[in-house]
């Protein structure tokens, strides 16, 4: 970082614009600025911390007011009133114009003066810096703010620095000179980003190819024995066609032995059928002849009884005439049917009694006309009988004729199949069926088995598919591991670099603040730079070293001393190790107030050392503070000089001056008006 | 200038490509944000580099 100029418009005690260049060139690169207490040295060196950091120094009386009072006494209220500060600076070959503005509406009656604004605008190489970049981060890149108050101080309170009250600070910012700071933090995010990648890896996870991978030879294996049993049923289906092809061929052959042997099969059942016919009718014959055979046999006794009925009847003895029952019934009664009485032992009643024998007869009649019914009976059915024998044995005689032909037929035919009897047809088309059954069901069976193996190698080319993305994760859980094992190498390594800083560049530092001190301070004490890069004063005794307590002005030495030798050492491990390094090589020291209350010793001490440590040097310095060993330490490396001159509204003021190369230069007068400024002279060198 | 401190840098000087460039690229984001006590985003900046390390 190379300051290059500074404009102040309204800033402070600084009426309107004011600038300043500053020296720069090498063996040239003080700039010294002259002025009273309360010309504005402190507001100069907080126009810089307040432009690149929007911070002031403790010295900086009320921090909140920037704005020039006579800027602000001649706007009319209601009015806006501007002020800014800018400060150009060079970084890396880029030029930065760093401006900080700020400005107030005048109220129109007593109300309070509220600044509004005080934002940062940056331009580098004349690009303005917008969102989503900061000005503020660009300028931060440049030179850490942390460590803003080790280059822009105040001489006079530059013992704060070392206090023990600030050691963290000091440590802070010693870590990130020496990049100690940028190594930590590199491990550490390098480490959160271990989390992040071993948690990517654990997501991804292997076991899950494993499984896949397994269930894909599963499958395989499986279509192997689906594809084994279709080769299985395949031969199955051609070994039953073959045989197919077989009964077709025979039964093609014994298709004419077959129409024979269903010509005998139907004349065999004929001829069975007529036996049982036959055997039928014999049995009614039979029947016939056993249950009215007797019949033809009573022609002679029939003829008996008709002789025997007719010499009754010839004798008149038939038909009876008086029924018993009828003489028996009058006797009862007591009376004849012609009236007269038939009381016992007349004659009348034994007349009448007579009849009875008579009515014996009646029974005899009753069996002739009973048995001659019978008789006539039976002689109509003698002709039936006869008719119906006859029948039968007609019938029997016709299927006997039947059944022979039907025999001979079926001996020409068995004369025919002789030898060709066994072979079954119908078994051979039964069987023929039954191969084409099989073969259909075969046929079944390997379209399911086929189906199957279809299934198969679907899921197959899905998990092979699933596989490969798996594969595809493979790589990227390779690549994880790859980049996990990278960054843990590279943790290594940066653990190593720091460990290697923490060893030399502390020791070098320590070493170099050391030669520092002892320039300038004639005591035994020594600085040191502990472990936590605490910068302490020790002591050395004979039991060990002792930190002892420095005095303001030991103190002083001992800020100074470190200021310079983080400088001077910065700029050589930047050089030297570019990639650790800060990017800034080179410092700009802005000192107000500078030496504060050293001894003259001391104050020559310091005044030869700074400026060749420095890259440059900006001494904002009172009469008193310019004095001869200083001027005449610095006067060589100084490029530019200026004088802040401070026009007093007081009315009996005393004017003051300053004698600068011969010519006097005055830093305080009287104001023309009442109001109090300071305006800026560049001393002719 | 001492071997010494030509060592500091050997791990980084040493190491294979893509580890060096690894820290560089985080030192280069580190230092760019040196000046934030909390920076934001550099966690994710960090993994990119990684991944654009090792491919």
């Amino acid at each position: 970082m190379k300051l290059l100029s500074i404009k102040l418009f309204n800033f402070r005690q600084f009426w309107g614009e004011v600038a300043i260049d500053l020296a720069g060139q090498p063996g040239q690169s003080i700039t010294v600025i002259h002025g009273n207490n309360g010309a504005g040295k402190t507001t100069l060196l907080n126009a810089f911390t307040w432009v690149l950091y929007g911070q002031h120094t403790g010295a900086f009386a009320a921090p909140e007011q920037h704005i020039n009072k006579r800027a602000i006494a001649q706007t009319t209220p209601g009015s806006r009133i501007d002020c800014w500060v800018e400060v150009v600076f060079e970084h890396n070959s880029n030029r930065y114009r760093a401006r900080r503005s700020c400005y107030l509406e005048k109220p129109r009656l007593d109300q309070p003066l509220i600044e509004q604004g005080g934002e940062l605008d940056l331009q580098i190489n004349g690009k303005l810096v917008q969102p989503p970049e900061e000005p503020d981060d660009k300028i931060g890149q440049v030179l850490p703010e942390s460590l803003h108050r080790y280059f822009f101080f105040d001489g006079e309170r530059i013992d704060q620095i070392v206090k023990s009250e600030n050691k963290s600070e000091i440590s802070k910012a010693i870590r990130t000179l020496l990049s100690v700071e940028v190594l930590d933090r590199a491990i550490n995010h390098l480490k959160d980003a271990l989390r992040s990648l071993n948690k990517e890896l654990a997501e991804i996870g292997d076991p899950e190819t494993k499984r896949l991978v397994k269930e894909k030879e599963a499958l395989i294996e499986e279509k192997a024995e689906l594809d084994v049993s279709r080769e299985e049923i395949a031969a199955e289906i051609a070994a039953f066609e073959q045989q197919k092809q077989k009964v077709t061929t025979l039964l093609r052959q014994l298709d004419q032995i077959g129409q024979i042997q269903e010509r005998r099969d139907l004349l065999k059942q004929q001829a069975e059928a007529t036996q049982a016919q036959l055997d039928r009718s014999e049995d009614k014959l039979r029947r016939t002849i056993s249950a009215r055979g007797y019949m033809v046999f009573l022609t002679d006794a029939i003829a008996q009884f008709r002789n025997l009925a007719n010499d009754l009847r010839q004798r008149g003895e038939l038909p009876a005439g008086i029924k018993q029952q009828f003489v028996e019934d009058l006797l009862d009664e007591g009376t004849c049917i012609c009236g007269t009485a038939l009381a016992p032992d007349t004659p009348a009643r034994q007349q009448v009694a007579s009849w009875l024998d008579r009515s014996g007869i009646q029974q005899v009649e009753e069996a002739v006309l009973q048995m001659g019914g019978e008789v006539n009976s039976i002689e109509r059915q003698i002709p039936e009988f006869w008719a119906e024998v006859e029948q039968e044995q007609s019938s029997i005689e016709n299927l006997r004729r039947h059944l022979a032909t039907l025999e001979n037929q079926l001996d020409t035919i068995r004369e025919q199949l002789k030898g060709s009897e066994d072979i079954n047809v119908s078994g051979l088309e039964q069987r023929l069926e039954e191969i084409e059954n099989q073969i259909i069901e075969l046929h079944r069976e390997d379209e399911n088995v086929a189906q199957d193996i279809e299934t198969c190698e679907a899921e197959s080319a899905a998990l092979t598919k699933q596989i490969k993305e798996l594969k595809a994760k493979s790589k990227q859980q390779a690549l994880i591991q790859r980049q996990i094992r990278a960054a843990d190498d590279a943790i290594a390594r940066i653990g190593e670099v720091r460990s290697r800083v923490d060893q030399k560049f502390r020791v070098v530092l320590e070493h170099k603040v050391r030669e520092i001190f002892r320039q300038v301070s004639f005591k035994t004490q020594v600085p040191k730079l502990t472990e936590n890069y605490e910068l302490v004063l020790v002591e050395t005794l004979t039991d060990g070293e002792s930190v002892v307590a420095p005095s303001t002005g030991e103190n002083q030495i001992l800020s100074l001393s470190f200021i310079g030798s983080i400088i001077e050492r910065v700029r050589y491990w930047s050089k030297k190790h570019s990639l650790i390094g800060l990017d800034s090589s080179s410092f700009p020291i802005v000192m107000d107030s500078p030496f504060g209350t050293l001894d003259e010793n001391y104050r020559r001490q310091i005044a030869r050392l700074i400026p060749i440590l420095a890259d440059q040097l900006v001494v904002l310095a009172t009469k008193t503070q310019w004095r001869g060993e200083v001027e005449t330490e610095m006067e060589p490396y100084i490029g530019k000089e200026y004088v802040l001159v401070f026009n007093s509204a007081k009315p009996d003021g005393q004017p003051e001056s300053i004698v600068l190369h011969g010519d006097a230069y005055p830093l305080v007068r009287q104001s023309p008006n009442e109001f109090e400024w300071t305006e800026v002279v560049e001393v002719e060198r | 200038m001492t071997s010494d401190q030509n060592d500091i840098e050997e791990p980084i000087m040493s190491a294979p490509p893509e580890v060096a460039k690894i820290i560089r690229e985080v030192i280069r984001v580190e230092k760019e944000n040196l000046h934030s006590d909390r920076p934001k985003g550099v966690k994710a900046d960090i993994l990119q580099i990684i991944k654009d390390a090792v491919r």
